[in-house]
């Protein structure tokens, strides 16, 4: 029992979880005399004037969330008066966004119209108020997976899922352990959320790790970027991956209502299920139940199956919220828990493969309260505890590495009301107590303890919108044993403090066109791995040599976009340029360990490097039922060389390439949706990447072709959806550059997925 | 003086928190060792640290043809530089000699699993590796140290 530890966490939580109460209500007025209001309304179909049932609703400015009835009726109580952006979503149906007002003592009755569309869910109609419309729903560089969008193209992974993004590559070493990466960025320059928490595993490290999210469990995905990421943490140039499950309620429903999803894939003979509850109790809670599970047996490539790419894995949760007019509170329990294999190194490390085996039990708090003061309008609390072990079995008896992780955040966040020229923000503190343990030949066994706050401002100027965020990082990590090592130097505790900022400008051109810019400079101390590694890591196939003398890595990243949305067409277009003063990566030494010859060494090491590139994606709706698409994403990474490294290596030039940059990649494809029924196929480039890391293998130029099938109808009062994917048509040969393993295995060959779904 | 809803906050809070104080670590401890040395009578013949080995006498160890060597001892390098023994249970050396009509080997030697003796079975040169052998797996894997098996000059 690490009794300190287990007493510290209850003592933070009981503080965090009573703030708000203590801070507010004995000098506020009694819950009852806030100013809060329940928002009453249908949803209707403009064409037919039908009821639209389960439309998906979102109140954007505090992330409140609902779902339309049989009868297209929906609720969301407990709303503090103001001005709301509510965004409709709801599958062939155009997504909507309106601005309104809650600030009537009389609860507004709403009736909203949703007109039918064959474009995907990205298209956006935005209805606004008169005389305000110009400038007041500008993007900056966030984005949302959603509905059709997410069905389409749900994977097995959440890399997978968002793999056809632009921008997006995955990181692999089989079927199981991927992870993305944002425009050559990756591991913890990527943070993952799970309806904005920190999944407390350890994907970020190495290449065999997998995220301990399973993405048919998603209700949506957001991508944050530039200011708004800085709500999670500065080390995230690449962005933030939030996946909203909306496991803790925010609002009470007035039935039960749930979905439940079968997918079957033929590339592993893989099938996985989930199913979510939503329940309310008497007059005041709502009861959450997500079940889920996933079977695949080894994948099929042209070439043959892979050994040893199986995956079991269920992730499930039970959460209970407690709804007033004050607010909400909620705690949730989550588990997942999965066994996976790598396959097998026929060269030397592992003949047989690795099998891993993990478990994250989560507990999670949040509250938020509803607070008509002078300067807030709500207080958010988040506490979680997360308890990450996950064992690489080198055979069934033998554990190679065993990684043990206690994470403890909490999290205050204040949304205030407008200050100055600034309309809407949000301030809070974020805290964070890591006890970690790396087993394996060396042992890594260190304590890590961040804390951080934050302010993120939003203002509009007529048709500009200006965001800003500034965010404040503090950490400090601890060895158990201090000492030195021959091999790394002096293992001994470290603190690392940095301010990260960034700001984006976005202009409404008119017309549906908008053009805008963002900045971000960023702050990313060392990870405990980076620091004090010392050991083989057989699943990889490395022995991993950490630098306690790593400095911070500082990135200045810069983007240039420009959009275009309309009833017949989509397009956004970006160019972007991050630059890193200090790029901490694993450097292929090419040596064998002299711990373990058969493995070959990685150093950490921070070097200057430069990513630049862009990245598109358009959608046309050519007639009513038809639209063409297409996405585009090129990536280019180069390092400095030292004179150092020059006259060790004999490398004649000032800069060389970064390893696992992901190649030029572009796809078209077509869509035909006549009524409730939508096929399509899309053809998917892949260039030869020939920019190569030391030691790196190249990877050839491929074509892929995927077809696409979806079709949805009502039951029995039941809206049921099917979708069918055929990934990789013509069974073609190709290699994911940025695959551990891409020197022994290809990617998969024909894949049939078939996804049902039925919302009830 | 807290409301209703505060209470039910602490209920919610304990209740998760009953869940914390569950949280248990484990202790491990496995050997980090980046190099060995092997002794006779306290006098390194060979040794090898990182990536670089050493021989007392010439690029090899000796070893008399039809002969048996004296007592050797194996000590691991830690990552600090210091020579250890491995006391903990479970470890144990394993060997492995490239030809083993040249080299044979006794082990362990005089009930020490740390020491062992080299058997010189006809002359011809052979390389021997080292591993610390622990739960199934070699926690370090030494370099190939040179062995020459020679004929004595009696012969």
């Amino acid at each position: 029992m690490r009794s300190p530890v287990s007493l510290l966490t209850l003592v933070m939580f009981l503080a965090v979880m009573m703030l708000p109460a203590l801070v507010m209500y004995p000098s506020s007025a009694e819950a009852s005399a806030l100013k809060v209001v329940s928002l009453n309304g249908r949803i209707l179909d403009s064409e037919t004037g039908d009821p639209v049932s389960y439309v998906y609703l979102h109140l954007e400015e505090i992330n409140r969330t609902a779902t339309s009835d049989r009868e297209g009726r929906f609720q969301i109580s407990n709303l503090p008066q103001g001005t709301y952006t509510i965004y409709l979503h709801r599958i062939g149906y155009t997504d909507q966004k309106r601005t309104i007002d809650v600030d009537s003592e009389e609860p507004p009755k709403l009736e909203f119209t949703m007109q039918p569309t064959t474009l995907s869910g990205r298209a956006i109609e935005i209805i606004g108020r008169p005389g305000e419309l110009r400038g007041s729903h500008l993007e900056d560089a966030s984005i949302t997976v959603i509905g059709m969008e997410l069905r389409k193209n749900l994977g097995s992974t959440l890399s997978e899922t968002l793999a056809s993004q632009p921008g997006f590559a995955q990181r692999a070493m089989g079927a199981a352990p991927s992870r993305p990466v944002i425009r050559g960025l990756g591991d913890s320059r990527v943070l993952i959320l799970q309806d904005g928490e920190r999944t407390g595993d350890v994907s970020y490290t190495t290449a065999d790790h997998a995220v301990t999210i399973d993405p048919i469990t998603a209700n949506e995905i957001e991508i944050a970027r530039g200011p708004a990421a800085l709500a999670y943490g500065s080390n995230a140039i690449g962005g933030v991956i939030n996946v909203v499950r909306d496991q803790i309620p925010t609002s009470r429903h007035s039935a039960l209502t749930g979905d439940a999803s079968l997918l079957g894939s033929s590339a592993n003979n893989g099938l996985s299920g989930s199913g979510n509850l939503k329940i309310p109790v008497g007059s005041d809670l709502m009861l959450n139940l997500d079940l889920n599970g996933r079977y695949g047996e080894n994948y099929r490539t042209p070439n043959g199956h892979i050994d040893n790419t199986f995956i079991r894995s269920t992730n499930s949760a039970a959460a209970l919220s407690y709804i007033r007019p004050w607010g909400y509170t909620g705690l949730a329990l989550t588990s997942y828990l999965s066994r996976y294999g790598i396959p097998p190194d026929p060269g030397g490390g592992h003949p047989d493969g690795v099998d891993i085996e993990m478990a994250r039990l989560q507990a999670e708090s949040r509250s938020e309260f509803v607070y008509d003061g002078r300067f807030f309008e709500s207080l958010e609390t988040r506490f979680s505890y997360r308890y990450y072990h996950h064992k690489e079995f080198e055979t069934p008896e033998i554990i190679g590495t065993e990684y043990t992780a206690h994470t403890t955040n909490v999290t205050v966040t204040g949304r205030h009301k407008s200050i100055g020229f600034f309309e809407e923000g949000t301030v809070g503190v974020w805290g964070e107590f890591q006890d970690y343990l790396v087993l394996d030949r060396g042992t890594l066994d260190a304590t890590g303890l961040s804390g951080a706050a934050f302010a993120i401002q939003s203002a509009r100027f007529g048709p500009w919108k200006v965001d800003a965020g500034l965010r404040l990082d503090i950490h400090h990590a601890r060895p158990k044993r201090e000492r030195t090592s021959l091999v790394i130097g002096e293992i001994r505790r470290r603190t690392f403090t940095g301010l990260a900022s960034s700001a984006s400008v976005a202009y409404d051109l008119g017309r549906g066109w908008q053009a805008g810019s963002s900045v971000m400079h960023s702050f990313r101390a060392p990870t405990m791995d980076e620091l004090y590694s010392l050991g083989p890591h057989l699943a990889v196939y490395s022995f991993e040599i950490g630098n306690p003398r790593l400095n911070p890595e500082r990135g200045l990243g810069t983007e240039l976009f420009v959009s275009h949305r309309s009833n017949r067409t989509r397009f956004k277009g970006s160019v972007y340029r991050n630059a890193f003063s200090n790029y901490i990566y694993p450097r292929n030494t090419g040596r064998p360990s002299s711990t373990d010859p058969t493995l070959t060494e990685y150093r950490f090491e921070g070097i200057e490097a430069l990513m630049y590139g862009f990245e598109g994606s358009a959608e046309l709706r050519l007639r009513r039922n038809i639209s063409l698409d297409g996405m585009v994403s090129y990536t280019y990474g180069r390092r400095n060389v030292d004179e150092a490294e020059s006259e060790i290596t004999g490398f004649d030039g000032d800069t060389a390439p970064l390893p696992m940059i992901p190649p030029l990649t572009f796809s078209f494809g077509a869509n035909w949706a006549p009524g409730a029924l939508s096929l399509g196929g899309r053809m998917r480039h892949g260039s030869a990447q020939e920019r190569l890391g030391e030691f790196e293998a190249r990877t050839g130029a491929y074509t892929v072709l995927d077809l696409h099938a979806q079709y949805r109808f009502s039951h029995a009062g039941l809206l049921h959806t099917v979708s069918l994917r055929v990934d990789n048509l013509l069974d073609e040969e190709h290699y994911n550059h940025l695959s551990r393993i891409k020197e022994l295995f290809p990617e998969p060959g024909r894949n049939v997925n078939l996804l049902y779904r039925v919302y009830f | 003086m807290l409301h209703k809803h505060s209470i039910s906050t602490l209920l919610f809070t304990l209740a998760g928190s009953l869940l914390f104080l569950g949280a248990c670590g484990t202790d491990h401890g496995h050997y980090s060792a980046i190099g060995v040395v092997l002794s006779v009578d306290g006098q390194m013949i060979a040794a090898q640290e990182q990536e670089n080995i050493t021989y007392a006498d010439g690029d090899a160890i000796s070893v008399p043809a039809g002969a048996t060597t004296e007592t050797i001892t194996v000590e691991f390098l830690g990552d600090d530089g210091t020579p250890f023994t491995p006391e903990r249970s479970g470890y144990s050396l394993n060997y492995t000699i490239g030809n083993t009509d040249v080299l044979g080997i006794t082990h362990p030697a005089e009930g020490d699993e740390w020491s062992f003796r080299l058997n010189g079975n006809q002359a011809g040169t052979t390389t021997i590796q080292f591993e610390l052998w622990h739960g199934g797996h070699s926690d370090f894997t030494s370099r190939a140290f040179q062995v020459r098996v020679e004929d004595s000059e009696n012969d």
